[in-house]
């Protein structure tokens, strides 16, 4: 099976051709984003910088272009019962376009399962990102999440015309079926700042999760928890 | 013995800490003059350079209050400087730590931290073992359309045996058969019993060794696609390096060298940290083509009959890594065979993603000829059917007896005895498995069975052993 491309949010994308300005005609959520508790953070650490991107995104799933090699890295998440490196390796890029944040997840996955679809029940064993982002300083968290079809919920749930959050998928491997070794799935998104009340400037608390079920093993879930700069 | 195998664990860990510490207090600045670096600049703001910075590590919790970058092709560590200057001697650059992560960090203005001690200098140094070594003028004549000969008349390293006027592969320093008995192997954690093979004479097409014993590689790339900053040079040079002490006398790697758009400009580049990563080791290496050396998709299929054609991933795997052993095509044959020919051996390498039928014809005629072993490698496992080669290279594989398949594809280490494969994945692309990166050691036993040890690049400790007949079946 070939390498799939996720095509709903890369076509409402591409008819902008990557502009900064681009505004998705539709909503793209269908349900509350999974709720997760986050580990202590680690307020030794310094931030990590988000930089802006110079040049436009295209949203194919690829991360491709430049401003990813830029973008702050988190490395390999941690896993959530040990404690040490999480097997499979997931990552999240960040970086912004001065009104939208850019993420980009990598979720190493030989098993790649997505049932669930927009409108669809939220299906536990889906293999999904979850990303909280807080403001340094406000009380609420904003929370979506994107599984490896390209399904995304955000929270708060669907308010018509509301702008969301956008994701392309991309992966290596074909979907929901165990009987071959798949290699990998990727997400790029865009998140209007908007949903969280960010600004350049601002420093957020972002905690991200991701939870995926090799073959002939348990569910495990790697986890990521840093203050991240907008630059 | 004792004093060897404390040296052979440090390689691996943190002894080397106290060895490299002393160099790296040399900094030179841009002038070149090395200077000595303050323990402590005595400000509050600057960040001092405290007794664990430029340090080699593994680990974060290896730096003390600071961060394991990746830097100068290796992992040190160096102090954060996201709100304090550095001292004046060091920059503050954004790099990646061990785990990924990018953080700004205190290192010298020249990548010093790359320049360590060896007290004894067997860590980069190889044997000639008698043969004239590459600067040495000599009458062999291997250099054919590379380009890149050497005063002895070979390439890639090579040394001359002037009796036969033939290049061999330079044998890992202390590896030749008491040539060099004054220089202990680092077989870095190995059982010694696995390192005391002496290398034979091996080309590219084969030849004549006393024991079988090879070692596996595979998988070596970034998790995303042109992230040439991100390769992971320090695992693979850390598991090249392991795999130098072991003294194999070849190496075979299951593919995945790179992650590179097809007809972008960073396959080259990539591929360039790789060889540089690997040439720690100085045998001979046998690399398979993956699927990241075609497209990226697992279902790509290059070479001028492939419908993805020559891309510059693939243009650049030939060019840089199979060019310079000869090879004109991604599927070839290695043979070995024992001096008195009691055992022989066949490595056949499938290029699943550059399948077409001239392969096919290929592949059946070599497994066609008998060995006593005969080993498969490629990139995918069987599992991995969306491969072009995969199923009819199966179907030509269930005609002839198999040893094993050799595979990677997936990032992690894995025996599957239903299959009769073993993956090797686990060479510095993102881990999908519990078992941590490293390589593989093999060898023939007494008893004609073939012995698989895993080896954890960090400790270079084994972490799990099967063995086989050469039928594949099971061996005690």
């Amino acid at each position: 099976m070939a390498l799939l491309r996720r095509s709903l949010p890369l076509l409402l994308v591409l008819a902008c051709a990557g502009a900064f300005g681009c505004r998705r005609p539709t909503v793209h959520t269908s349900a509350p984003a999974p709720t997760f508790k986050a580990p202590p953070a680690h307020p030794a650490d310094p931030p990590l910088f988000a930089p802006r991107a110079q040049q436009p995104l295209a949203l194919d799933g690829e991360l491709a272009e430049s401003i990813w090699r830029d973008a702050a890295h988190s490395g390999g998440f941690t896993d959530e019962k040990t404690g040490r490196l999480g097997v499979p390796h997931s990552e999240l890029r960040v970086a912004n376009d001065g009104r939208r944040l850019l993420l980009g997840l990598y979720a190493a996955d030989e098993n790649i399962v997505a049932r669930a679809k927009k409108g669809d029940p939220q299906n536990v064993e889906d293999d999904a990102f979850i990303v909280q982002i807080k403001r340094v300083g406000d009380s609420s968290t904003w929370q979506f999440y994107v599984s490896a079809n390209g399904t995304v919920r955000d929270d708060p749930p669907d308010q018509p015309g509301r702008l969301g959050a956008v994701c392309a998928v991309e992966m290596d491997g074909t979907m929901n079926d165990p009987h071959d070794d798949d290699e990998e799935w990727v997400a790029e998104c865009l998140v209007p700042f908007s949903l969280f009340g960010g600004h350049i400037g601002d420093t957020l608390e972002f905690t991200a999760k991701r939870c995926d079920t090799p073959k002939g093993a348990e569910r495990r879930c790697g986890i990521w928890q840093r203050r991240v700069a907008i630059e | 013995m004792v004093m060897l195998f404390s040296r052979i664990r440090c390689v691996l860990t943190r002894c080397l800490v106290g060895l490299v510490a002393n160099a790296c207090a040399q900094v030179a600045p841009a002038s070149g003059e090395a200077v000595e670096v303050a323990e402590s600049v005595g400000t509050d703001a600057a960040i001092a350079v405290s007794d664990w910075t430029c340090s080699p590590c593994m680990q974060r919790t290896d730096c003390g209050a600071g961060w394991c970058v990746q830097f100068a092709a290796d992992t040190y560590c160096a102090a954060d400087c996201t709100n304090s200057p550095c001292d004046g001697t060091l920059v503050c650059k954004t790099l990646i730590t061990e785990s990924g992560e990018s953080v700004k960090a205190c290192v010298p203005q020249v990548e010093a931290c790359g320049v360590t001690a060896d007290p004894d200098g067997t860590t980069s140094s190889t044997a000639t073992c008698g043969y004239d070594g590459p600067d040495t003028p000599s009458c062999c004549k291997g250099c054919g359309a590379s380009g890149s000969c050497q005063a002895n008349g070979c390439f890639n390293g090579w040394v001359c045996d002037s009796t036969a006027c033939k290049c061999v592969a330079a044998a890992p320093a202390g590896a030749c058969d008491g040539a060099d008995a004054s220089v202990e192997p680092d077989v870095g954690g190995v059982d010694l019993e696995y390192a005391d093979v002496a290398p034979g004479t091996l080309t590219p097409a084969g030849g004549a060794i006393p024991e079988l014993y090879f070692a596996i590689v595979g998988d070596t790339r970034p998790a995303l696609i042109e992230d040439t900053q991100g390769y992971p040079s320090a695992i693979a040079k850390k598991i090249w390096q392991g795999v130098q002490g072991a003294a194999p006398p070849f190496v075979v790697t299951t593919g995945d060298y790179m992650f590179a758009t097809a007809w972008g400009s960073q396959a080259a580049p990539q591929l360039d940290l790789y060889l540089t990563a690997a040439s720690a080791y100085t045998g001979l290496r046998l690399p398979a083509l993956g699927n990241h050396e075609c497209t990226g998709a697992t279902t790509s299929n290059c070479g001028v009959n492939g419908k993805d054609g020559l891309t510059k991933n693939y243009t650049a795997y030939l060019t840089k890594m199979l060019e310079p052993l000869g090879f004109d095509h991604p599927w070839y044959a290695f043979h070995v065979n024992a001096p008195d020919n009691s055992w022989t051996a066949k490595f056949v390498f499938v290029a699943a993603n550059a399948w077409d039928n001239e392969q096919a014809i290929w592949l059946d005629a070599e497994l066609a000829k008998p060995t006593t072993y005969t080993f498969v490698v490629r990139h995918e496992p069987v599992a991995a059917n969306t491969a072009p080669g995969v199923k009819p290279s199966e179907v030509i594989l269930k005609k002839y007896p198999v040893t094993l398949r050799l595979v990677g594809h997936t990032h992690t280490y894995s025996y599957k005895s239903d299959t009769h494969e073993v993956v090797v994945g686990n060479g510095g692309a993102p881990l999908s498995g519990g078992v941590n990166y490293g390589y593989v050691l093999v060898k023939r036993r007494p008893d004609a069975a073939i012995e698989f040890r895993a080896i954890d690049y960090s400790t270079g400790q084994v972490s799990s052993t099967f063995a086989i007949n050469a039928d594949g079946s099971p061996a005690p």
